[in-house]
């Protein structure tokens, strides 16, 4: 089949499903996994509890993921729409709503860290950046690809913006976790920084209140492991 | 804010032409499916790990997420080469009387030079598995295998030969970087797997197709994992 035969909407869909094949699917598939062996429905997710630098690899898979969503726009000329410019006003008034749901998300999802999951003694200033890396790597991640890509393509292929919202919410929560708490909380962060993009088309303090939210997870670990 | 200029336009339409474009799409399918387990490598280096065989990882449930990853590599190197109209230089198409013959002999070869080597007993002291997980981990190692060929020789080797306008500095790129992406399994092994990769580069190149590599690969790696997993094991 040539490509050229195809319709843009299918030629979409398409590329739709290679970028969740790369993004959404193997994080599912881990939490699924998760839950079926040991009963519990969450499964670290790249980019937390990273402050190995054996992680680092996973964090350039983050990165490069950011990186093929944005390749991707660019064959349809449309990289210009995945904008992280940000603006203090009124964008700053959304970060702080996006922290009111995200900060409590990322203090649950660190209460049920299971204690073996990790069984470091010690973490070295190495672990540290590779930790930070980590946090920005998500941070990217989350808000470029379940917010700015998901919610670029999507209108166009489920038929309008508000299916749009809640699919890429349910794409990014199920993401995260499968607790029904954390799944809820994430839905909901999702749903407000996708709303706010669909707004304004900026994603660049989307990206920093992820950063913020991220951190607090990552400040919890170092605490319970330092 | 960036207004939005285009919302038509069609992914085969995008005029694809230049050197940027090239170098964008190497950097991109590089980074997404070279770099991660490169740095995976570089870090068992770093920390002076027991070489190990990657060969362990596909017997269990664990390697699904890994193995979806894999699946994601494939689908975005044919969605990348075909919507540019390139799918001939994959190099995807199947002529068994070449094929099957050309993989019968470079496995003849890697199994003369595994045996005399002591790969063999080297792979012998894996867990006995049960046939459902042997069948996961033989689908997951083909995927991977499938995976390896398309980013390493059909898609690196074109590409790069049209970036540099010689197929001989791809092909020699294309062979140190699999040799470095296996760098976990020891810089001993790691020489050997680059001759692996010279081999199937040449065989790439030469034919213009992947398929007698892809067999030829998961006959090798198929062989290691019938060996860890007690099926191939001598009395």
């Amino acid at each position: 089949m040539q490509p050229e035969r195809l319709s843009r909407r299918v030629g979409l869909w398409i590329e739709f499903g290679v970028v969740m094949l790369l993004a959404w699917a193997p994080s599912l598939a881990s939490h699924v996994i998760y839950f079926a062996v040991r009963g519990h429905p969450y499964a670290p997710v790249p980019g937390q509890g990273a402050w190995d630098l054996e992680y680092l690899g996973t964090h350039a898979r983050l990165l490069a993921t950011v990186g093929c969503a944005a390749f991707l726009l660019s064959l349809t000329g449309e990289l210009g729409r995945l904008d992280f410019r940000m603006r203090l006003k009124p964008d700053g008034w959304f970060a702080v709503g996006l922290l009111a749901i995200g900060v409590p998300c990322a203090v649950e999802l660190m209460a049920q860290f299971p204690e073996d999951l990790w069984n470091y003694e010690s973490i070295s200033a190495g672990g540290v950046v590779t930790g930070f890396i980590g946090v920005l790597a998500l941070s990217l991640f989350v808000s470029g690809v379940f917010t700015g890509y998901a919610l670029i393509r999507l209108p166009e292929l489920l038929g309008g913006p508000k299916r749009a919202l809640a699919a890429s919410a349910l794409l990014g929560a199920s993401y995260a976790s499968l607790d029904p708490l954390i799944f809820g909380l994430s839905a909901l962060a999702l749903l407000l920084s996708g709303a706010y993009f669909l707004a304004v088309r900026r994603l660049g303090l989307v990206t920093l209140a992820y950063v913020f939210i991220f951190s607090v997870s990552f400040a919890i670990e170092l605490r319970r492991f330092t | 804010m960036i207004e939005t200029e285009v919302l038509g336009g069609d992914p085969a339409r995008i005029e694809r032409s230049g050197r940027n474009w090239l170098i964008a799409e190497l950097a991109v399918v590089g980074s997404a499916g070279i770099l991660p387990p490169m740095i995976f490598s570089f870090v068992d280096v770093i920390r002076q790990r027991p070489f190990r065989s990657a060969i362990y990882t596909h017997a269990g449930l664990a390697e699904i997420p890994a193995f979806l990853h894999d699946l994601g590599i494939i689908a975005l190197v044919v969605f990348i080469v075909w919507t540019a109209g390139d799918l001939p230089v994959l190099g995807l198409r199947f002529r068994s009387r070449v094929d099957i013959p050309l993989a019968a002999v470079l496995f003849c070869a890697w199994l003369t030079r595994a045996y005399l080597r002591g790969t063999f007993a080297y792979h012998l002291s894996g867990p006995a598995v049960s046939p459902v997980v042997l069948s996961l981990g033989l689908v997951s190692i083909g995927v991977n295998v499938v995976f390896q060929e398309l980013v390493f020789r059909s898609h690196m080797i074109p590409r790069l030969t049209e970036l540099f306008r010689n197929r001989w500095i791809a092909w020699g790129i294309s062979t140190i970087l699999f040799g470095m992406w296996h760098l976990y399994e020891g810089g001993r092994s790691a020489m050997f797997v680059t001759l692996d990769g010279a081999a199937l580069g040449l065989v790439f190149l030469f034919t213009g197709r992947s398929v007698a590599g892809m067999i030829v690969h998961f006959a090798m790696n198929g062989t290691l994992f019938l060996l860890v997993c007690g099926y191939l094991r001598p009395s």
